[in-house]
């Protein structure tokens, strides 16, 4: 388990199984342990089709799992669904609503089937900028609107998790910042965020911790700062006059060492400052040094390399590679 | 209760069907208004006329008499019984423009509106609950309110009582209409209930009880369909897919098993709707066989009759069991 501490979202063993029209079986997903803490923006990355969707319906309790346990907030759900689903909101891919009712009816509905008080409607529409568009009917919104309407039908219930599935496809760049802030503001005041997407570059930005799967299977989770130092991403780049000598006194350390040129590429390599020390004192000095710079994107691609849509079945995997999360 | 009442609420904020309501709450000031149209009395040039056919009918009657009474003679001879009906009288009433009244045509008017009706409750219940599944809605429904019991049963609740309002306003006002409308015209009474030639064969003549009471079962039925609209829209999931399947059940089911099949026909929904809400209703049965000593080809007919409480009762097990389905099915669905 990558994180210990209190979990807003934990399953083990989770799968699910979609009957084709065919009649046969595809698994979308297979053996899934997740876990989110609380607190914070929580990455749930894959690439399309890779099953984040289907966790986050079963989750909700909109479709069934087949096998497996899924806590939220501790509860089992779905059993316990309706004890936590006041504390959770969440937007499932489209936000969806009654095309011919206005964005205020819809809310004023959703607001009456959790006994809100109608005055609170009022309060998300404007907390999201939609008051003077409230009265025109959801169907004539453009997709950032209904977004926002999302999110405000969300904040109706106060909730202390926040399930956004892909909540910026689809949007401007201002859109897209504007669903950030959010993002960012709700976990400043404590709230939990599970924000899924395939855009890497997006969830980099907000997210504290992350999950990737492929295939319906975790192969990696931990905190954004860990993944990007781990494996590839702690690669340094060492230039020095005898790479030679060099790579065979990094090599002693128990470090991958790789030619590049004139240079040396050190895999898994801790602290830059170790290896200018070793080299210093055997009289080498370094005229490069320089962490590989990674982001999560190489990460996601090195990870899920081969895990796209049309290539192996999830079965013929190896399991996938966990990242060691900090406190694990 | 906080989700029916939201059902409720959504349901009387739906334009469409507010539209239905008033397309079918027109058809029921439109027929009070036909009624009266039909049964205006005679003018004095109608009944004039009418009076000098009916004497010439008289007279032509009275020349063939003798005639006529010779040959029933003739015939009784071989059938002691038969009967030439040659003292046939001639009443002005049969020369004079067919008049509705009351007594006759009440009834028959609002068995004729039932169809409408009851397919307008069917439509405005699924359309209520399938329009949720088809814009999905439901999803996002189901993220605030999670117990699929009580939401399914919220839903189905509310379409059967959200169709009250419309059928109350309907039936009251084609009844009300229809006895105001004959009641102008002075036409209540029917002209056949004296007629000895048709007075034995009279059904029951319709009393403004009757067709108070009949009005009222027939509301019944429209929220007995309602509720069967409701719970197989959440089974299809799309208005059209619910009035598609019901068409082709009443066409090809209800309509070629009853031709064919005469015993199927209590166990229809269309016999028992109407036998609920018309207190009862006749159908006749062909039993044919070889007939034993012949080896003919007979055929016997039987009338019998599907009472008020059969069809009541077939009804209500019909939309009961397609609500526990219903309830299955949403219990157990994926929802996207
Ligand atoms: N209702 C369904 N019936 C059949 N297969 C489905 C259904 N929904 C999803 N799938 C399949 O399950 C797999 C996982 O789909 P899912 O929608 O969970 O992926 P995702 O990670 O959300 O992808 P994306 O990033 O494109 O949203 C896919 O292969 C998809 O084709
Ligand atoms: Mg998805």
């Amino acid at each position: 388990m990558a994180f210990t501490g209190e979990l807003a979202i934990s399953t083990r063993g989770l799968r699910k199984t979609y009957r084709r029209l065919n009649g046969s079986k595809h698994v979308a997903v297979e053996g899934l342990d997740l876990d989110v803490p609380v607190g914070g923006v929580h990455g749930f990355l894959g690439p399309n089709g890779s099953g984040k969707t289907t966790t986050i319906r079963m989750l909700l309790g909109l479709i069934r799992a087949d096998q497996g346990t899924m806590r939220v907030f501790d509860q089992p759900v779905p059993a316990r669904l309706p004890d936590v689903v006041g504390r959770v909101g969440a937007i499932v891919e489209q936000p969806k609503f009654f095309p011919n009712f206005s964005g205020r009816r819809n809310l004023l509905l959703l607001a009456g089937a959790i006994g809100a008080d109608s005055r609170l409607v009022e309060v998300v529409l404007g907390d999201v900028g939609l008051a003077d568009r409230a009265k025109d009917r959801y169907r004539t919104y453009s997709l950032g609107m209904k977004q926002r309407l999302a999110i405000a039908a969300t904040l109706l219930k106060d909730p202390d998790l926040l399930i956004f599935d892909e909540p910026t496809n689809g949007l401007d760049p201002a859109g897209i910042r504007e669903i950030r802030d959010v993002m960012r503001g709700l976990a400043g005041r404590g709230k939990t965020v599970l924000v899924s997407s395939h855009i890497l570059a997006e969830v980099e930005q907000v997210a504290d911790t992350v999950s990737i799967i492929a295939r319906g299977r975790m192969i990696a989770d931990g905190r954004v700062s860990d993944l990007l130092g781990t494996g590839a991403a702690r690669t340094v780049r060492v230039g020095v006059a005898v790479p030679g000598t060099a790579g065979s006194l990094l090599e002693a350390q128990g470090w991958t060492v790789r030619r590049d040129g004139h240079q040396l590429l050190v895999d898994g390599a801790p602290d830059p400052a170790r290896i200018t020390e070793i080299l210093a004192r055997q009289g080498l000095f370094v005229d490069e040094l320089t962490p590989v710079k990674v982001d999560l994107e190489s990460v996601f691609l090195e990870l899920t390399a081969g895990q796209g849509p049309g290539t192996r079945p999830p079965d013929e995997h190896p399991h996938g590679r966990r990242a060691a999360g900090s406190d694990s | 209760m906080r989700l029916l009442r939201v059902e409720l609420t959504r349901f009387r904020c739906r334009v469409l069907l507010w539209v239905l309501s008033v397309c079918v709450i027109g058809l029921a000031l439109l027929l009070p208004f036909q009624a009266w149209q039909s049964s205006k009395a005679p003018t004095a040039a109608q009944i004039e006329q009418a009076q000098r056919y009916a004497d010439e009918e008289q007279k032509a009657q009275d020349e063939y008499r003798e005639e006529c009474l010779e040959q029933q003679e003739e015939a009784r001879e071989t059938d002691p019984n038969a009967d030439y009906g040659c003292d046939y009288e001639v009443r002005i009433e049969n020369y004079l423009p067919w008049r509705q009244t009351f007594e006759d045509d009440a009834g028959s008017t609002l068995y004729g509106f039932m169809i409408p009706l009851l397919l307008v409750g069917v439509a405005m219940a699924a359309s209520f609950v399938a329009a949720e599944f088809a814009t999905g809605a439901i999803g996002n429904w189901l993220t605030f309110a999670p117990r699929r019991g009580r939401v399914y049963w919220s839903k189905v609740v509310a379409a059967t009582t959200g169709v009250v309002p419309m059928a109350v306003v309907s039936v009251a006002t084609l009844v009300g209409g229809l006895w105001v409308a004959y009641s102008l015209n002075d036409s209540i009474t029917s002209q056949w209930a004296d007629d000895p030639d048709m007075g034995g064969e009279r059904a029951v003549l319709m009393t403004p009880e009757l067709l108070v009471a009949a009005g009222g079962r027939l509301v019944v039925a429209v929220m007995a369909v309602a509720a069967l609209g409701a719970a197989l829209a959440v089974i299809m999931r799309h208005t059209a897919a619910v009035l598609g399947a019901l068409a082709a059940w009443l066409a090809v089911i209800e309509g070629l098993v009853r031709g064919q099949v005469g015993s199927a026909f209590p166990y229809l929904l269309l016999p028992n709707l109407q036998a609920w809400v018309q207190g009862g209703v006749t159908y006749y049965d062909d039993v044919c066989a070889n007939d034993a000593d012949t080896g003919e080809w007979v055929c016997t007919t039987t009338e019998h009759v599907l009472s008020q409480t059969h069809g009541g009762v077939v009804i209500g097990v019909v939309v009961g069991v397609v609500a526990l389905v219903g309830w299955l099915v949403m219990r157990r669905r994926d929802v996207q």
